[in-house]
């Protein structure tokens, strides 16, 4: 190594990271060099007086009492009373609502007095309401109490304090996982489990962002809590500077809101049901990495997907069926009509456009192989109030020829809806409840064996099968084609699992099969724990896995 | 999200004060180090720390050069600091605590120089030490979070030695000053 080399791998060889070979001649080379060796000696000395500065720091963060300062002198000269900030705050109750301004004034007051709190006792809610004066970025998790992850937000909001963007995870939703980022031009959702992809434009989730975010401030928690106190709903009990507990007079409910008396942020709400005058905890959510910027690729999933995701776009063309002057019940029946019409006539082009805009060849590897012969009847729509935005199931009935030649009914009840919001409002879609796995099965030759089993049988059958890896079993129970990705997916998932314990099987809201409670151990190590759906409505008539893995 | 000093002094300026939060966090631990210098006690030394960021907050407008922020800011922290030392000096004139604070204040000023030293750096310099010292990653880690070569990342640290060894020269002759370019 000569000089210029060595000088060239100084940096290198003094942060370590030099292969063997390349270091020991540069060590050569230092030794045979004076000039060199000071150079050396010099970067060495700096990064001594450097390498001193992270231990010296490491504990430094001042960049929540800078910023409380910073907010304090801003709002300086309209900081006399409680209600001057509120009203300057940006999450406002209305600016220039004077006399709003005057209600709430005098509501304050009076809840507290009624409440007896003294300034001291309300833990300094100017503070509080400084401390929440700009909040940009905010990170939630949601424990609720029977899951094994918490749902988690992310949420952007802009200088007027309105939700901008935000990303969301669910881990445990009846279409299995999903992801959902969202900007007021567009949102994306990924049902991870059902590896679907979805474009939109919403506004739908625009108002539940903002709600999470108000939720996370003290000010306007207090001022609800105060005005419910008022009303005579709800105790509210301040036990310590960082506790609040509410406690509704007319439901068996209570909630306890956490504090962090350093930062005066809320850091947790915990709910709880009172049931045989016991608090249940129903969940827990947990408001952390407040105004952490959170990455730019965070709201967008694009990134994120893997190949095999099917992609529907709802953004770029024009999707469902036109509603004209049908009433909601009649598009809903057409909507079915024009979709299995258009399975028969292998169109899937259309096919995929009443399945939410599905692009073309995913509609057609996800229905290519459902041979449809005959629509045997449609309806009546059921109505789903329950749904956050209305629709229906549609039970229709449909003529399925097997390559074998082999007649069979599938009974399959599409979920139909309107399109959302702003996009396709007059437009109707399907948007599930269509299982092109329902169309493989078969009657087995000796089917009777399967008829018999109860709901648990059928999930224990299940569940030994891939602990055995004995494929041609395990088909019997979840219909799919051996050639299928899925199916390989599912080999590679469930393929030596070993069974813990299988539970006893419920019903559940108006599903019309069964929960088998399981517990799992898959081979990676890791247990899993949740109820298998099974259910017999098929032509078949015998258990089949329908959902929970 | 990483602007430069430049892009989040104008947005601060343009109505998104709340961006001055990332400002901060670039450079407390820096600023810190330079105050530490000066002050010794890590009580002073966090209150004026805070001080300066909040007078830099209140005085951006009058920054002319915003993309030598960090400059201007120890310049913020050096007045500061000074004004603490005096008050200081003023309410505990008999006290010996204030005496022994203020001996080892003149002591240190071997050391705060760097931190002057960091603040002349160009910022694509400026950025990896404070990355590599001030934050503690390793050049693994550095060349992850900017997403650059291993090589790049080492070539500019090599670099930002020999300039930060050439301003540390300079100063040595010089009085230990901080920049004064523009005041607030």
């Amino acid at each position: 190594m000569n000089c210029a080399e060595c000088r060239e791998n100084l940096v290198a060889c003094v942060e370590g990271l030099l292969d063997r070979e390349e270091s020991l001649q540069c060590q050569a080379h230092l030794e045979t060099c004076a000039a060199c060796r000071a150079e050396h000696a010099a970067i060495t000395r700096l990064q001594r007086q450097l390498v001193a500065r992270g231990p010296a720091t490491a504990e430094v963060s001042l960049v929540e009492s800078v910023m409380r300062r910073v907010h304090q002198e801003q709002f300086k000269p309209e900081r006399e009373t409680i209600m001057s900030t509120i009203f300057k705050h940006r999450w406002g109750f209305g600016l220039g609502a004077v006399a709003s301004a005057a209600v709430i004034i005098i509501g304050i007051v009076v809840a507290m007095s009624v409440l007896n709190i003294s300034a001291p006792k309300a833990f300094g809610i100017e503070q509080v309401i400084t401390a929440y004066n700009n909040i940009r970025f905010l990170h939630v998790k949601d424990f609720r109490a029977k899951a094994q992850e918490p749902a988690e937000f992310w949420i952007q909001s802009n200088d007027q304090g309105l939700a901008e963007k935000a990303r969301y995870y669910f881990p445990e939703t009846e279409d299995g996982a999903k992801l959902i980022t969202w900007t007021p031009e567009r949102t994306e959702l990924w049902f991870k489990s059902k590896r679907r992809f979805v474009t939109l434009q919403t506004k739908r989730i625009a108002p539940w962002m903002q709600s999470m975010l108000e939720q996370s401030q003290p000010q306007l928690v207090m001022k609800k809590l105060l005005e419910d106190q008022k009303a005579g709903n709800v105790d509210v009990d301040i036990q310590k500077p960082s506790i609040i507990v509410a406690t509704h007079k007319s439901e068996p409910r209570k909630e306890i809101y956490r504090i962090d008396p350093k930062t005066d942020l809320i850091t947790r709400i915990e709910f709880y049901r009172i049931e045989d005058k016991q608090e249940v905890l129903q969940s827990t959510m947990e408001f952390c990495d407040y105004n952490v910027p959170i990455n730019e690729k965070m709201f967008s999933l694009k990134q994120d997907l893997p190949k095999d995701v099917r992609v529907a776009d709802q953004l770029n063309q024009l999707i469902g069926v036109p509603q004209g002057k049908m009433t909601d019940e009649q598009a809903a029946a057409e909507t079915v009509r024009q979709f299995f019409q258009a399975l028969i006539d292998k169109d899937y082009k259309k096919v995929g456009l009443i399945w939410c805009g599905e692009l073309e060849e995913y509609a057609k590897e996800e229905f290519g192989a459902v041979n449809v012969a005959r629509i045997a009847s449609i309806g009546p729509p059921v109505p789903q109030p329950d749904w956050d935005k209305h629709g229906f199931k549609v039970p229709c009935e449909l003529e399925i020829i097997h390559l074998d030649g082999q007649k069979t009914v599938w009974k399959s009840s599409p979920y139909v809806r309107p399109g959302d919001d702003e996009m396709h409002p007059d437009r109707w879609n399907i948007t599930g409840g269509v299982n092109p796995g329902e169309t493989k099965i078969k009657i087995l030759p000796d089917n009777a064996k399967y008829e018999k089993m109860t709901p648990r049988q059928a999930a224990e059958a299940f569940f030994k099968a891939c602990a055995e890896k004995k494929w041609d079993e395990v088909l019997k129970f979840w219909p799919m084609s051996g050639a299928d990705e899925q199916f390989e997916r599912m080999k590679e998932y469930l393929g030596g699992l070993e069974i813990v314990s299988i539970g006893e099987p419920f019903k559940k809201g108006e599903y019309p099969g069964w929960f088998v409670p399981y517990e799992i151990r898959l081979k990676s190590g890791v247990v899993k724990k949740w109820n298998l759906a099974v259910r017999n409505d098929n032509p078949a008539n015998r258990y089949l896995f329908d959902g929970g893995l | 999200m990483d602007l430069t000093d430049k892009e989040y002094v104008e947005r601060c300026r343009d109505g998104h004060q709340d961006d001055f939060r990332l400002l901060v966090d670039r450079y407390q631990k820096p600023l810190f180090s330079f105050l530490a210098g000066r002050l010794r006690d890590g009580r002073q030394v966090e209150e004026a720390a805070q001080e300066s960021f909040v007078r830099a907050f209140l005085s951006l407008k009058k920054l002319r050069k915003p993309e030598s922020f960090y400059s201007w800011l120890l310049g913020i922290a050096g007045r500061v600091a000074k004004e603490q030392l005096r008050s200081l000096k003023h309410r505990q004139q008999d006290c010996e605590v204030t005496e022994s604070i203020m001996a080892n204040a003149a002591d240190s000023r071997e050391d705060y120089p760097l931190e002057e030293a960091i603040a002349a750096l160009p910022e694509t310099y400026r950025q990896v030490i404070l990355l590599r010292y001030y934050e503690g990653l390793s050049c693994q880690e550095v060349v992850t979070r900017l997403d650059l070569p291993l090589g790049t990342v080492t070539k500019t640290l090599s670099r930002a030695y020999a300039l930060l060894r050439q301003e540390l020269a300079a100063r040595e002759s010089a009085e230990p000053t901080v920049n004064q370019t523009e005041l607030p």
